[in-house]
């Protein structure tokens, strides 16, 4: 018999030991928590599962962008992806990402561990970074268009003050998508430099004391002491990292429209390319599809990697 | 006991949180657009893409046009811009919110609009009616397979812009007028230590990048496509000598910068020539009041001829969708009403470099009176324009060129590689549409 409920001194009703009694009970006793999450599923299934659905079934099919008549195609929409630069899209969305999530975390680290530290000012520095989050991206990415502008952008014009050659930064194909790189990781830094701020501030006082005790000092401390007790942050700053940068599109729309001669065609523009320029919704859709099992993938296999190197799972 | 009651309090609670999420959602419906038929009213809904001055004068003219029809109102709403609207419309089309009347589409995006079966076919009145007033070559512009789909409204075509100041520095007298001379007064114009170039050339996968090559295949005596329309001719030596022409300027004569100055707002380069980067620019109408705000010293002339003028026309289009009987025949009268040239004069004489599709409003001496000076070199220059095929498979060849000659501009292909690799794609592409 299970252990029955203790409520004020009182022992409760038994439990029932097996079966549809025991599932109606928890029901009946998670009914306020379920009646809460009911909203919050019922959107999630009708705005991402519902359309996330439909869009792995129509990569079967091909269609128009105004018809509602397809025809099934079967593998033809990925096969058609492949011939036509889906490949080349897949890889610099590759790029872009291990670029993105690299920079981002180092830097937002190195950020949090110089912020932390007990000086003046650091909450005014601090507070600089939250800016770029809460400014609308399209505006921001326009800025840095002019900013990196090779004839009339004040950086190029600093660097022929300074004696540097001009950089074609968003016209030279070998530049442009390191370019949309250190946009999005500046556009994006602050958010990791908050949560590791929080994760090093949770680290416990007695811990880093010891450790001091110890020896381990700089580089040491960091890697065997801090490092390891910041992984769950790690892996949601890594996790939000890789799904953010899966999805990058307007920045790219707005910097380089995909360009220089495809050069920062990432899946997510790709997905819009074949949509609404070459009406090849099939297509679009397949790629849809591909970004979603890849970003699942990746997802699974960080979250696993990096809590098993953290010793335990996120948070 | 307690149980129970509880389980009804959360039995409540859920029902009136799983009806709140309904009624968020059902709020959207109260957004959407509003045909209605109230006692002898008709409502329809018209978007539109106009901006600035020529948004406030719509607006005026749709409210003179409600004042004096009581039985319709017409409930103007500004969408999105020109080049952005086949995404809203895809949508609302979609899920049966389209508009009655859409204002500012172009006729490019027709073959594919018409897949949706919600375009009113306009050959039963236009063309008793409205078609009379407008340029014939304009009209068959919206005609697809024997269909008429829009009515043409509102035209552009496009230009070459100098700067008179670098001109008379150069030693410069007269403007081009081929492009050999461009190329030989770019030389004296470039000066890359001082950032100075001759012209811009338009880098871009962009719709304005193959609107312009087309303009210089014309001009060189090339043809786009076959009269039947099923294989691509651009690939012609016509073509290749066109393109080439491009190259050079960026390689050989080297008196073009060597980058893009392409945003989703615009593709012309207009930044290029109102900085005094390039001296010599490509350009429409439109960008008129750009250099003037800019305090640019400049002229215009017709765009450059290689063995003939020529220059490509775009224009924008009336777009009447099937939201009921009642809402089509309103907006029958407000569309015969709205394109007669005494509301079209005013409309867009409060418009600077608006250029419209009909001979009676352009050559109206209170229209050409109220216009910017330098409006009759475009007007002057239509009459070498030609127009871009309608066609479904158009914005996937146009997709497919573009991307092709920018590869030559960023030198990665020659011209002719580049032409026949685009001119392959578009015979497919035409051969999968059935054109």
């Amino acid at each position: 018999m299970l252990a029955a409920d203790v409520r004020d001194g009182r022992a409760a009703a038994p439990l029932p030991r097996r079966g549809r009694g025991l599932v109606s009970w928890r029901m009946r006793r998670h009914a306020f928590a379920y009646a809460m999450m009911l909203p919050t599923f019922g959107l999630t299934a009708l705005f991402t599962i519902y359309p996330l659905l439909n869009v792995l079934f129509h990569s079967f099919y091909s269609g128009s962008l105004f018809s509602l008549a397809h025809s099934f195609v079967g593998l033809a929409n990925y096969v058609t992806l492949i011939q036509q630069g889906g490949i080349a899209a897949l890889g610099t969305t590759a790029v872009y990402t291990i670029g993105f999530v690299i920079s981002a975390t180092v830097l937002g680290i190195a950020c949090a561990l110089l912020l932390n530290l007990p000086l003046r000012g650091t909450e005014a520095v601090r507070t600089t970074f939250i800016i770029p989050l809460v400014v609308p991206i399209v505006a921001t990415a326009i800025v840095w268009t002019t900013l990196f502008n090779a004839y009339f952008g004040p950086v190029d014009a600093f660097l022929s003050f300074i004696g540097l050659p001009r950089i074609d930064w968003l016209g030279d194909p070998a530049m442009a998508l390191t370019t949309v790189i250190m946009f999005s990781t500046w556009q994006y830094v602050g958010q990791n430099v908050i949560l590791f701020i929080a994760a090093l501030r949770a680290i416990p006082v007695e811990v880093r004391e010891q450790a001091l005790v110890d020896g381990a000092r700089g580089w040491r401390n960091f890697w065997r002491i801090t490092l390891p007790l910041i992984t769950p942050s790690l892996v949601v700053v890594t996790v939000i990292g890789t799904i953010t940068a899966m999805q990058a599109f307007t920045q790219i729309y707005i910097i380089t429209q995909g360009g220089p001669i495809d050069a920062t065609t990432t899946a997510a523009f790709y997905v819009y390319q074949q949509a609404f320029q070459f009406f090849n919704t099939g297509a679009s859709d397949a790629m849809a599809a591909i970004i979603f099992a890849i970003t699942l993938l990746l997802t699974l296999v960080q979250t696993r990697l990096l809590s098993r190197l953290g010793g335990g799972g996120i948070g | 006991m307690a149980v129970s009651k509880r389980s009804s309090a959360v039995a409540v609670l859920g029902v009136a949180s799983i009806l709140t999420t309904a009624l968020a959602l059902g709020s959207g419906a109260l957004a959407a657009p509003h045909h209605g038929a109230a006692a002898n009213k008709v409502t329809i809904t018209m978007w539109n893409t106009s901006t600035g001055p020529g948004l406030v004068a719509l607006d005026k003219t749709v409210a003179e046009f409600n004042s004096t029809h009581p039985d319709i109102h017409v409930n103007n709403i500004f969408i999105t811009q020109q080049d952005q609207i086949l995404n809203k419309l895809s949508t609302a089309l979609a899920v049966g919110q389209e508009p009655t009347v859409l204002v500012g589409d172009v006729p490019s995006n027709g073959p594919q609009e018409l897949k949706s079966g919600k375009m009113v076919n306009l050959n039963a009145w236009a063309h008793k009616t409205v078609d009379k007033l407008i340029y014939p070559k304009q009209v068959a512009g919206c005609v697809y397979k024997g269909v008429q789909f829009c009515i043409p409204n509102g035209a552009g075509d496009y230009a070459l812009y100098y700067n008179k100041t670098e001109f008379a520095q150069a030693g410069i007298k007269t403007p081009p007028t081929t492009w050999a001379q461009v190329v030989a007064d770019g030389k004296k114009l470039t000066d890359p230590a001082k950032n100075r170039y001759g012209i811009y050339i338009p880098f871009g996968t962009t719709e304005w990048t193959v609107w312009t090559f087309e303009g210089m295949l014309w001009a060189n005596g090339g043809q786009f496509l076959n009269r039947n329309n099923t294989k691509a001719l651009f690939d012609s030596p016509a073509g290749v000598q066109a393109l080439t022409v491009w190259y050079n300027c960026l390689y050989k004569d080297k008196v073009a910068p060597l980058t893009s100055f392409s945003t989703p707002q615009n593709s012309d380069g207009e930044q290029a020539f109102a900085s005094g980067l390039v001296a010599m620019l490509i350009d429409g109408s439109w960008d008129l009041n750009t250099f003037d705000q800019a305090k640019v010293n400049y002229g215009v002339t017709y765009f450059p001829a290689m063995r003939q003028f020529a220059t490509n026309t775009g224009q924008g289009s009336i777009d009447v969708f099937n939201t009921g009987a009642a809402q089509v025949k309103a907006a029958e009268t407000f569309l015969q009403w709205y394109l007669q040239p005494s509301v079209q004069v005013p409309e867009n004489a409060a418009v600077p470099g608006s250029m419209t599709n009909e001979p009676a409003v352009n050559n109206n001496p209170t229209f050409i009176k109220d216009q910017h000076k330098y409006m009759n070199v475009f007007f002057g220059d239509l009459k070498y324009a030609h127009i871009r095929p309608t066609l479904v498979s158009y914005p996937a060849i146009s997709a497919a060129l573009g991307q092709q000659i920018d590869e030559v501009l960023y030198n990665k292909e020659t011209p002719a590689q580049a032409l026949k690799i685009a001119a392959q794609e578009a015979d497919q592409i035409l051969k999968k549409n059935g054109e």
